[in-house]
């Protein structure tokens, strides 16, 4: 027999709740986060500690706390590289509005900037400019070693033979100017199936290879801002009923953002279904779909 | 830090930025999902910056944000799999604690009940008040010996201490009205 069904543990339990109602006000959460630094005068803590002792809910708050404030990373975990942190702010940047003058960048201003390493197809074009990521006010950047382009380009070269990402399907893929590129975490803008093409035969589309792992895929719906949220749905294309993802997220403006990784999907071909939820009921609203090539 | 300009809500995205994804990971989520959760935290707490006052601490403003966002996560899989009605936050804490019908006394016992209640509080505010958070937070919430040493700031081996001596005192106290008194 467990303790808690014990008649002391039952007894324990009972009284608990008898003394739900004595416990008085909680404390807040920055009067936890005081105690958990050791920064309160030792009556104090005292109080705290009674109080936490017979109070399961300020127990759980505490606990979280002590999560968020823990080591980073925790220990055995891998730093976030700086620049997947820069990359997610310029993913980031676009979906936040400033008021006017208190912008210390121009982040939708289009900036011509040079086409990225990546040899791209013919199809590619150029994102709106309304959706390109800030360029204005990124740092200078940093003089490098004169072997280091090269020894990069053969890394390069050598990882991206065997793996890569192919986009198919979609009306237009943007690589030019994105953020990703610099901070090595890729980009890919995906618009919908065509409409032209929608319920037709699909035309091939280009093939850019990455080597990183991860790819982050910015969807663009054809009808934004019409839905309260989102739900995204992964299928493998060859056979939609199995799902490999699915989220929702709320709409938080055009785009929809979606993260590839490289070890979720092994070599294959997926779609993604995009649903707009109106009201508690979805529509599909668009799809895309992209291909994993083997390495 | 000013979060109602670019600059001062970019210098608070990238000191927090790390901090609120391990918040996620640590509560279990997978990294891509926990890399949606932390964007989805930043993105209320741009639309929310204007009621930031100052009053509180940044940090535990953000992480309440990210709370959230995680617990909404956390509703949005049941509601997709239409597993059943929305649990509320009083429920996902644990409190308060559920007493099934069972283990509900009857009227004449209730009184019976009463004192071995009275009875054990008695016992346990005559331990000693670290001795007796220990016994409350492994009793009462079920909490493992190393979260109990965390929420007290002190050793592990302090509380198994705790737990042993206080389990001699309550057998001592109460063998008149418990026989089984393990923990």
């Amino acid at each position: 027999m467990s303790r808690d069904k014990t008649p002391f543990g039952l007894a324990l339990r009972g009284l608990a709740a008898r003394e739900k109602g004595t416990l008085g006000a909680h404390p807040s959460l920055d009067e936890w986060a005081v105690y958990q630094e050791g920064k309160v005068a030792a009556e104090e803590a005292e109080r705290l500690r009674d109080h936490l002792a017979r109070c399961p809910k300020c127990t759980q708050l505490l606990m979280e706390w002590m999560s968020f404030a823990g080591p980073v990373p925790p220990e055995g975990a891998r730093p976030i590289p700086k620049g997947e942190v820069e990359a997610a702010w310029k993913a980031l940047r676009p979906q936040l509005q400033f008021p006017a003058g208190e912008s210390a960048t121009q982040p939708t201003t289009l900036v011509e900037s040079p086409a990225p390493t990546l040899e791209l197809p013919s199809r590619v074009t150029s994102a709106p400019a309304h959706r390109q990521p800030a360029a204005a006010g990124m740092p200078p950047r940093r003089r490098v070693p004169y072997w280091l382009p090269q020894t990069l380009a053969a890394v390069f070269f050598l990882t991206t033979v065997g793996l890569g990402i192919q986009v198919v399907k979609q009306r237009s893929v943007s690589l030019e100017g994105q953020p990703g590129l610099e901070a090595g975490f890729p980009v890919l803008d995906l618009h919908p199936m065509g409409s032209e093409e929608r319920g037709g035969e699909p035309e091939d589309g280009p093939q850019p290879l990455f080597s990183d792992s991860t790819y982050q895929l910015f969807l663009h719906p054809d009808d934004p801002g019409s839905f309260s949220s989102y739900r995204y749905v992964v299928v493998e294309a060859e056979d939609p009923k199995q799902t490999i993802k699915e989220t929702e997220s709320p709409t938080t403006g055009d785009t929809f953002t979606l993260l590839v990784r490289k070890d979720e999907y092994p070599p294959g071909h997926y779609r993604v279904l995009l649903y707009g939820v109106r009201s508690g009921r979805e529509n599909l609203i668009d799809q895309f779909e992209f291909k994993v090539k083997k390495r | 830090m000013d979060l109602s300009t670019e600059e001062g809500f970019q210098e608070a995205f990238e000191l927090y930025f790390d901090r609120v994804y391990y918040f996620f990971r640590r509560q279990g989520f997978r990294g891509d999902v926990s890399h949606d959760l932390t964007q989805e935290t930043f993105l209320r707490v741009f639309k929310s910056r204007d009621t930031f006052r100052g009053e509180s601490r940044l940090d535990t403003w953000i992480f309440q944000i990210a709370r959230n966002v995680g617990l909404n996560e956390v509703r949005s899989w049941g509601t997709q799999k239409r597993e059943g009605a929305e649990v509320s936050l009083e429920d996902e804490a644990g409190f308060p604690l559920p007493i099934p019908d069972a283990m509900v006394p009857e009227p004449l016992d209730r009184v019976l009940e009463d004192e071995r209640a009275r009875k054990l509080r008695d016992a346990l505010n005559e331990l000693p008040p670290q001795m007796r958070r220990c016994v409350e937070l492994r009793l009462y919430q079920d909490l493992k010996y190393k979260e109990i040493a965390a929420l007290l700031d002190i050793s592990i081996d302090t509380v198994k201490a705790h737990l042993f001596q206080a389990r001699q005192q309550l057998r001592e106290k109460l063998s008149d009205y418990f026989t089984d008194i393990e923990f």
